[in-house]
């Protein structure tokens, strides 16, 4: 069989972006796919990477795919840009990127590596957002059959995902999901918008940036891309709420660092006396206080 | 309103398991005394079976083991497809399917919206992992309700229906006696009013005052909502008391066809015969 | 006087593959019955009497014969097909047994009225309908809403007659309606039966009872015990 492409001339390992060409075209054909089907899960042939699955190989995948000696990477996990998996993925990314820059202010990347936050400033055309993802399928949860649940998302047939959503509002009357809340996009395909809080889902709603999605564990792909509609799953008359960071009082809770009453919390519980809250978003925080104590 | 076309016209339905031959119809059957084709091996579950049922009507299909009734009513409701034949289903509102030759998003909508099905053993027609609400709040969702007072609502007055008291609405089927998971299956089945009710051998098993309560209820809601039912019995007091008209099924083929009281009183076919005069 | 049933040498046998036999019931029966008037069928046990209503009402299939119901449509009950069987149960013809088959846990007016029910007559209508016909029988009030099962004998009978009147049919079947009554509940029925003849019904019917085929008949059609013929299968 002769090969009507180039044969990469470079050994992998050596490359720009640590993948080999085939692996790099492959995965931008794939995101090329899953951005012209929205949502839909596109199989492709997750490569060895030098960290182990469930550790951000889908996301990192992606990244190196897509990167280019120009980019400015930030990678965020939990929020925070100074954890021990961000480091290590960012570390790993430059060291494989000669030239690119890594970042840690939200408006200076062109392309934000999360996992399980998207952050808080809004986001702008130029950005790309790369999302790490454990479990790409919504439907896991109430079919452990792939076969069947590819039939059952090529018929848009989330009637057992609908379920899971009434005997919830039964139990709890809400639904009781807190983070992967399942969302239609394009009023086509269900996803799973990965483990990011039910407060970040809005900004997926006709966002500016298109958002990648990649599973290197389950080796799946999928994309929003920009200006698309993406809609909770809810019953007409339960709407989709996020969370209210209210106290017993009723009271916005605020962040103890910079103040804010607008971002996602993270609660920091003491004994003997009432949490305290803390922006998740560090990078936000530090804006909120004008970078001053020099983040 | 009366509709003066059938609802369902079935001709020559034929279900062939294994690769078939030219002579697996010719030397398999009745006559035969036999399903198994002698020259190639395919089990001929059905041959040529054709009837009609008609609006509002409850048509017995009637048999003992291996006579391919639950084979027609696979066929009918999409579960499996026909070797050869012609099933034309036709919806009220005027729209035709050839079930020969439906695509898959056309089986999903018919067995979804219009069909119903009601299996003998509840594991195949009720979701356990999830509630006695959830198991028709599946339906009803599958069927594009997005209300969810609108969903518990109608659960609820399915439940008082079929006769299951509304506070068990939460539970698991699991939970169920017998009786009561069947009625629930029943609930099931009618919550996105289908316009055709399978009904496979759902008394079997129960016992003898359940089944009762249950047959009655078939029957109640059969006056009230003018479903056309095919009914698939060996039980002769079953198809006594639900159909109007029945077929008698042997080796897969039709034997005899007929009024429900004129086959048990005054059967022609010699196997008819036999069958009636075994019942205790 | 308008025919509403005309019977032309109507046969009936039985068949019964097994013991290769056939069984002949009724050989070449010829009458009709006008409409209110009532035919009577007589003859020994065993000459085809409740055969001959059987297979008017198809649950027998004749082997030779046309039972011809004249209306619109006229319909051969011989050879008409299922669904206009059926029909004609519904609308023109009742068939009164000495047995009342009902459901188990229907109240007696609903068991009444279900005929009118299966028209399509809305439910409110068929239940005063159904208490008039109870009325006239006699039947009281206090066992309208209780299912038939515990009845006696006399109370079961006007049910089942009560039943068959409700619908106005064209032709009434009845086979031997007041036997195992009291003498009461026979006065009832007899007058009930005028009643129908009166109203226009055309009556077919077995008594056991001489004296009524006396009092009601119009037309007296005897019946003769065929002999048996054995057979191959």
């Amino acid at each position: 069989m002769t090969p009507t492409s180039d044969v990469p001339q470079t050994n992998p390992g050596t490359q720009f972006g640590f993948l080999d060409d085939f692996a790099v075209r492959e995965i931008r054909r794939g995101l090329l796919k899953a951005l012209a089907i929205p949502g839909y899960q596109v199989p492709y042939a997750s490569r060895e990477m030098p960290i182990a699955r469930g550790f951000g190989t889908g996301g990192m995948q992606i990244t190196l795919a897509i990167a280019t000696p120009e980019d400015r990477l930030k990678v965020i996990d939990q929020g925070a840009d100074d954890s021990v998996n961000a480091v290590s993925l960012r570390r790993f990314i430059a060291a494989s990127c000669p030239a690119l820059l890594t970042v840690t202010r939200t408006p200076e990347a062109t392309i934000i590596q999360t996992r399980h936050r998207v952050p808080e400033r809004p986001l702008v055309a130029g950005q790309i957002m790369v999302y790490q993802v454990p479990y790409p399928d919504p439907l896991q949860i109430v079919e452990p059959s792939e076969a069947k649940r590819r039939a059952s998302h090529a018929h848009g047939d989330y009637a057992r995902l609908w379920v899971k959503l009434y005997e919830d509002v039964v139990r709890f009357r809400e639904v009781a999901i807190s983070n992967r809340y399942p969302a239609r996009v394009a009023g086509r395909y269900v996803i799973d918008p990965s483990p990011i809080p039910r407060w970040d889902l809005p900004k997926l709603h006709r966002s500016p940036v298109p958002h990648l999605f990649g599973a290197g564990r389950e080796k799946k792909l999928y994309a929003v891309p920009p200006f698309t509609n993406v809609v909770p799953l809810a019953f007409d008359d339960v709407p989709f709420e996020v969370e209210r960071f209210r106290d017993v009082a009723g009271k916005r809770n605020r962040c103890q660092r910079c103040g804010a009453d607008d971002t996602f919390l993270d609660e920091i519980p003491l004994t003997g006396q009432a949490s305290r809250w803390q922006c998740n978003d560090q990078d936000r925080c530090s804006e909120n206080l004008g970078y001053s104590d020099g983040a | 309103m009366v509709r003066e076309t059938p609802v369902l016209t079935a001709s020559g339905l034929t279900r062939i398991h294994g690769r078939g031959c030219l002579d697996c119809v010719r030397l398999t059957g009745d006559a035969q005394g036999r399903n198994i084709c002698p020259s190639c091996g395919s089990v001929v579950a059905l041959a040529d079976v054709s009837f009609e049922l008609w609006p509002g009507e409850i048509l017995g299909v009637m048999g003992e083991s291996g006579s391919g009734k639950s084979s027609v009513v696979k066929m009918l409701h999409l579960d499996d497809q026909m070797t050869a034949g012609s099933a034309i289903f036709r919806e009220s509102d005027g729209r035709s399917h050839e079930l020969a030759q439906v695509d898959e998003v056309e089986i999903r909508r018919l067995r979804d919206t219009r069909f119903g099905m009601v299996h003998q053993n509840p594991h195949l027609g009720l979701n356990f992992g999830v509630s006695a609400g959830g198991n028709i709040a599946e339906r009803l969702l599958c069927g594009g309700e997005r209300r969810f007072a609108v969903i518990r609502e109608t659960a609820l007055g399915l439940l008082d229906r079929t006769e299951v008291p509304r506070g068990r609405i939460d539970h698991q089927p699991g939970q169920f006696s017998g009786g009561m998971q069947q009625r629930l299956q029943i609930a099931r089945a009618l919550a996105p009013r289908p316009e055709l009710l399978f009904l496979d051998e759902v008394t079997t098993g129960l016992d003898l005052s359940v089944q009762a309560r249950i047959l009655d209820l078939i029957l109640e809601i059969q006056r009230e909502l003018g479903v056309a039912m095919i009914v698939v019995t060996h039980d002769l007091g079953v198809v006594r008391l639900l159909a109007s008209r029945t077929i008698v099924l042997r080796h897969g083929r039709v034997v005899e066809a007929g009024l429900t009281d004129q086959i048990l009183e005054d059967p022609q076919h010699a196997y008819t015969q036999q069958l009636v005069m075994s019942a205790l | 006087m308008s025919i509403v049933l005309s019977v032309t040498g109507l046969s009936k046998s039985f068949t019964l593959h097994h013991q290769g036999k056939s069984i002949p019931s009724v050989h070449d029966a010829t009458f009709t019955v006008e409409a209110g008037q009532l035919t009577a069928l007589v003859g020994p046990s065993g000459a085809g009497k409740s055969t001959v209503l059987k297979c008017v009402y198809r649950t027998y299939l004749p082997q030779a014969g046309s039972m011809v119901l004249h209306g619109d449509p006229t319909v051969d009950l011989a050879t008409c097909d299922e669904h206009a069987a059926l029909r004609v149960r519904r609308r023109d013809l009742a068939y009164v047994t000495q047995f009342l088959h009902c459901l188990p846990r229907q109240g007696t007016v609903d068991v009444v009225a279900a005929p009118l029910a299966a028209l399509g007559i809305a439910r409110d209508e068929a239940r005063a309908a159904a208490r008039q016909r109870l009325r006239e029988l006699d039947l009281p009030e206090r066992l309208w809403d209780v299912p038939p099962a515990t009845f006696s004998g006399g109370e079961r009978q006007r049910v089942n007659l009560a039943r068959g009147l409700v619908l106005q049919p064209r032709l009434l079947m009845l086979d031997e309606p007041t036997a195992s009554l009291d003498q009461r509940s026979a006065e009832l029925v007899v007058a009930a039966i005028r009643a129908a003849k009166t109203s226009g019904v055309a009556v077919l019917a077995i008594f056991h009872d001489p004296v009524l085929v006396e009092a009601l008949a119009d037309q007296v059609v005897t019946l003769k015990r065929p002999t048996e013929l054995p057979c191959a299968a």
